[in-house]
């Protein structure tokens, strides 16, 4: 284990194209959350537009973040890809790693980058929940639970590009396919549904369905979308997670044995 | 004088054959322990493998004795890199089995192989030494030995050079020297020459005999001739995946020995060499006869027989690429 961390440390410790991808992700996400200040800390009849105070900071602001999710998974994607496109996953077997290693390797990395999202986001929604919170840093850690979903999530979002990379090899195909995918192949899916059965039931058990609606919508945005008449009645938040989580298992062990069968 | 007094054969767990030597008691009053047999470094049975329709290695087997320099010759496309890859893991037999150094088929093996495998596949991005430093991770080899194999290879000057800038040459080197990480016991190098020029090629021949003094065992997939001619003691022919022949390099050729010769008259020649004893085949190659000849018949018994036929002949040698040509020959069969 620790030599597969070691292994991939040294290949991105090293990346340019990695630190523009890591930077990249910070930066939006700063500049989507100081959207979300400027915008919801706008009066309205006296009123603030969003509650950026503690805990609903949290909320409305991990929601935000969340937008980036397909980032990280385009991480996993150029990564994988690469490995194939180089041959170096052939030359790692040759030189006496297991296809399990292999494997295991690049979901450590992918772990990884969740982990690193989820402390940065966490990060940032503290610094800007203080900065306009009325209540100051008083029970800044309230709603702080909502990282585990966000982590979650992102574990759907990078288990399902690490399965895409997997099966596609190739670093265009696999991104352009997961890119459009999350962001509305799936959604032009569920229309198809959302027409026949005049709801879209069936639809929200799709994955990325699922995955998204790990980090609720903020009650603002849900009120927004009830007025378009694109809510759904999805599964609940507990069957949510759980069928998040088989997702995950079904895309992992899918990855794997896409690995284990397939010549190099 | 009677030394040998009894002989014992047995087999160890690693299935080498030992012998006890006991020996007159005026000699040596001990029991020696003398290895007779070589150790089995791979040894494969019936590999097999399809794309489609296509066999592109049909029930191969392999024996690679300790201590040899194998060559696996064979044309472009006749299985040799796809034999190699199901050997190192990478492609999965159909059929077939295989064992690594009598213990098994897996990565634990492999650490123990120093490959070459269908030229050098680096991280573009990363130094000549931060490449190396991945497979010293993989196989536990401590960093301090990429100095050495890099210096092997000449490329310790250009040790924080980006892979992306080196020549193809210089690439080549790099997975040269990527093999030799670990002072493996086992080289595996496929096409180890690709895209060297002329003094590079010499340069890893003598690589490559360097390590084979040190008592290392080397694979060595080619589909240059010359080269298996030159540096392996064995060698397995493959054509379109089938195998054609397997044993010694001396073996192969032998049997065999080729000579040229050519003269003013050409017609006269002919007439002179067609009834001798010792000749068994004339062919006619460009401008010249080519002889096959009986192994002790000497190239002056020849220059002697037409001295005294009163030819006189401006070309007399013994055909170098004794390889090549029975290889064209055996290939030519089928």
């Amino acid at each position: 284990m620790k030599k597969l961390l070691q292994l991939e440390f040294i290949k991105y410790s090293k990346s340019r194209a990695f630190y523009i991808f890591i930077l990249l992700f910070m930066v939006i996400v700063v500049l989507l959350e100081m959207l979300i200040v400027s915008l919801g800390g706008r009066e309205i009849g006296g009123k603030k537009v969003l509650d950026l105070g503690f805990p609903a900071a949290w909320d409305n602001l991990v929601y935000i973040a969340s937008y980036l999710n397909f980032l990280i998974g385009l991480m996993v994607i150029i990564s994988i890809t690469n490995e194939y496109q180089y041959r170096t996953f052939r030359q790692h077997i040759v030189d006496g790693l297991s296809k399990l290693n292999v494997w295991v390797a690049k979901y450590l990395y992918a772990l990884l980058l969740v982990i690193f999202s989820c402390l940065f986001v966490a990060i940032s929604v503290i610094i800007f929940g203080s900065m306009n919170a009325t209540t100051g840093t008083n029970g800044v850690f309230d709603g702080i639970k909502i990282i585990y979903k966000y982590f979650i999530q992102l574990i759907g979002y990078v288990t399902l590009a690490m399965f895409m990379s997997i099966l596609f090899r190739n670093t265009a195909l696999a991104a352009i396919i997961y890119v459009l995918y999350v962001w509305f192949l799936e959604f032009l899916l569920s229309f198809a549904f959302f027409h026949k059965s005049t709801n879209m039931y069936i639809a929200s058990y799709f994955p990325k369905a699922l995955f998204s609606s790990i980090v609720p919508k903020p009650p603002l945005l849900t009120f927004a979308s009830n007025m378009a008449g694109l809510n759904t009645n999805g599964p609940s938040e507990q069957m949510t997670l759980i069928l998040s989580c088989i997702y995950i298992l079904v895309f992992a062990g899918g990855s794997y044995f896409l690995i284990r069968a397939r010549d190099l | 004088m009677l030394i040998i007094l009894e002989i014992e054969v047995d087999r160890n767990a690693q299935g080498n054959i030992y012998c006890n030597l006991k020996l007159s008691p005026y000699l040596a009053p001990s029991i020696i322990l003398i290895e007779i047999l070589k150790e089995i470094v791979l040894s494969a049975q019936g590999l097999q493998k399809r794309y489609g329709r296509l066999i592109a290695v049909n029930n191969v087997s392999l024996q690679i004795e300790k201590g040899s320099i194998f060559g696996l010759l064979g044309p472009n496309g006749s299985g040799k890199s796809t034999t190699l890859g199901m050997l190192l893991g990478v492609l999965t037999p159909d059929a077939g089995s295989f064992q690594w150094f009598g213990e098994g088929a897996d990565e634990m093996q492999r650490r123990k192989i120093g490959t070459l495998l269908e030229g050098p596949n680096f991280y573009s991005y990363l130094s000549a030494w931060n490449n190396l430093k991945i497979n010293a991770t993989i196989k536990e080899v401590p960093f301090s030995d990429i100095e050495r194999v890099l210096n092997k290879v000449g490329l310790w000057e250009r040790k924080d050079s980006k892979f992306k800038t080196f020549s193809t040459g210089m690439k080549q080197r790099l997975g040269i020297a990527n093999a030799l990480l670990g002072n493996p016991n086992l080289l595996i190098l496929d096409e180890p020459t690709n895209g060297l020029d002329p003094q590079g090629i010499a340069e890893v021949r003598d690589l490559i005999m360097q390590e084979a003094a040190e008592g290392k065992t080397i694979l060595l997939a080619s589909h240059l001739l010359d080269e298996v001619e030159k540096v392996c003691t064995h060698l397995a022919v493959l054509q379109k995946g089938n195998m054609l022949y397997q044993g010694e390099v001396s073996k192969f050729i032998s049997g065999k020995k080729r000579i040229e010769v050519s003269a003013e008259d050409q017609n006269s020649l002919l007439a002179a060499l067609q009834n001798h004893p010792q000749i068994e085949k004339i062919t006619q190659q460009d401008k010249m006869l080519l002889l096959e000849v009986n192994p002790d018949f000497e190239i002056k018994d020849l220059n002697r027989f037409l001295f005294e036929k009163g030819i006189t002949i401006n070309h007399l040698a013994v055909q170098a690429h004794a390889l090549e040509n029975q290889f064209l020959e055996l290939t030519s069969k089928k």
